[in-house]
């Protein structure tokens, strides 16, 4: 699974950090998302998932791995 | 698919077909403005996706929340030409606001101010929010007396709070709010359905008002500089270009009118739903840590905007492969969908635990989804919690006079005005 960022449409929320801090992490300086890691292990997979989901602003996604 | 679950309908609407529950709701009936929850459920039971021909074109009513949801994100569908018709009696070099926006420059103005409005930037303000809140209630208190008495809560606090944040944020000074209420109502009611020449004559009116107001408050900042919003947008520099005046106007209009109006009616309705339900107000004054999904639930509950409209731009499909024809209307109905007993079980139950714990059901679409879900929802979650503790905190009592309740005629539900009897701590 590789996890995919728009920040056009990013607004920081931290819906994604909430349920997968491991993965999202919005920066206590910067105030923008930062993404932990581009491949989560399987472990992580479902809320990350649940995080595309819940993101109200659609701003991301999961691909297949090439 | 949509998977319908059926629920008891009112009697009354029982042998209504779908097309009759549809002009009721728009068109506004008596009862359907005091509650339209049953009307919603009724149409959701037989016609979840209500397709239908006015002499204006097509529209689907739509009921169901995944519905509603997918009507919000799909990018064949947005704002077309004729849709809404804020600003169409202006001519095409106009600005229009944001909300009316579609793709890179809907993009574009929002990055211009969603920065401002970010969980931490808002985490800052709830000092300065809890310090309004404060100050007003002290004013209320004090109005009432110590041994309680009748005050209208609009005007004297669900009003004030919003715009004394907004104002200060963006950088209207507080002798102006008045008069931009005033503009600001007259300007959305372009907004409601099958609004008149009239009214949107009215309205167009009331925008070129607020775009001058705004515009003469831009050079005022720009030579005299401050520590607010406008200021900051004067001085911005995106992508090296500078903005220009009309962006800063059209910007500015939306986010203060934005900034109050529906927050003001979020404190309306959720006042009520909170003091007509005294077990589960007892369960907060118990336990504070709901808070947050309290708001949420109060939103889910009686949420301000209760119909957005989107139109077809390419013809495309439901996820069950219905077709979707260019040109036809989508009419969502954010308040049903926020009732959807498949998403939200016992809907028409108050229960302020609901968004609480490990597995909360999906979220509302109170401030709706996708691109336009509202920037200012950080602003507003802090200012709910803040005012509903305030009331809380302050008052020991608080009764709703009004029978009935003074619900407006409109695709915004909230209240003209909420007259209460309050008794202080």
């Amino acid at each position: 699974m590789r996890v995919v960022v728009d920040y056009s449409r990013c607004d920081s929320h931290a819906v994604c950090m909430g349920l997968a801090p491991d993965v999202f992490e919005v920066g206590d300086e910067d105030d923008l998302l930062h993404l932990l890691q581009e491949h989560p292990p399987e472990a992580a997979r479902e809320k990350v998932r649940e995080a595309v989901r819940r993101c109200p602003k659609l701003a991301l996604s999961v691909h297949d791995d090439e | 698919v949509t998977e319908v679950a059926t629920q008891p309908i009112d009697e009354a609407l029982a042998d209504k077909d779908s097309a009759t529950l549809v002009m009721e709701i728009l068109f506004k009936a008596p009862d359907s403005v005091k509650s339209p929850y049953s009307r919603y459920r009724a149409l959701r039971n037989t016609a979840p996706r209500c397709r239908i021909e006015f002499p204006q074109g097509v529209a689907w009513v739509l009921t169901g929340y995944h519905d509603c949801r997918h009507a919000l994100i799909d990018p064949n569908l947005g704002h077309a030409e004729h849709r809404p018709r804020l600003g169409d009696d202006r001519g095409v070099d106009r600005p229009r606001t944001m909300m009316f926006m579609d793709g890179p420059p809907h993009i574009r103005q929002r990055g211009l101010v969603s920065r401002a409005f970010t969980p931490k930037r808002v985490e800052r303000l709830r000092p300065k929010i809890a310090e309004h809140v404060k100050e007003l209630l002290d004013r209320v208190v004090e109005k009432v007396g110590p041994g309680g008495g009748e005050i209208e809560l609009v005007d004297s606090f669900a009003f004030q709070l919003p715009v004394a944040v907004i104002g200060e944020l963006v950088g209207v000074p507080a002798a102006d709010w008045p008069l931009l209420r005033r503009l600001t109502r007259a300007a959305s009611e372009a907004l409601e359905l099958f609004a008149g020449p009239e009214v949107l004559k009215r309205s167009d009116a009331a925008l070129n008002e607020m775009e001058e107001y705004f515009r003469a408050l831009i050079a005022e900042r720009k030579a005299r500089p401050r520590d607010d919003l406008i200021s900051a947008l004067v001085q911005v520099e995106q992508d090296g270009e500078s903005l220009s005046v009309e962006e800063i106007v059209s910007v500015t209009v939306l986010l203060f009118g934005a900034g109050f109006q529906t927050a003001t009616d979020a404190i309306g309705n959720g006042t009520i739903a909170l003091w007509s339900h005294p077990d589960q107000l007892a369960k907060l004054r118990a336990d504070r840590s709901l808070m947050p999904s309290a708001v949420e639930e109060l939103l889910r509950f009686e949420n301000p905007p209760h119909l957005l409209g989107r139109a077809v731009q390419n013809d495309t499909a439901w996820r069950d492969g219905t077709p979707l024809a260019a040109g036809e209307n989508l009419l969502i109905l954010l308040g049903a969908a926020n009732h959807d007993p498949t998403v939200f079980a016992n809907p028409e139950v108050l229960d302020l635990a609901r968004f609480a714990g490990e597995n909360p059901p999906e979220p509302p679409l109170s401030f709706a989804w996708g691109p336009h879900h509202c920037l200012g929802v950080q602003l507003a979650r802090a200012e709910l919690q803040l005012a509903f503790s305030g009331l809380l905190d302050r008052f020991r009592e608080i009764e709703v006079v009004d029978d009935p309740l003074k619900w407006r005629a409109s695709n915004f539900r909230g209240l003209h005005s909420l007259n209460v009897h309050l008794v202080p701590a």
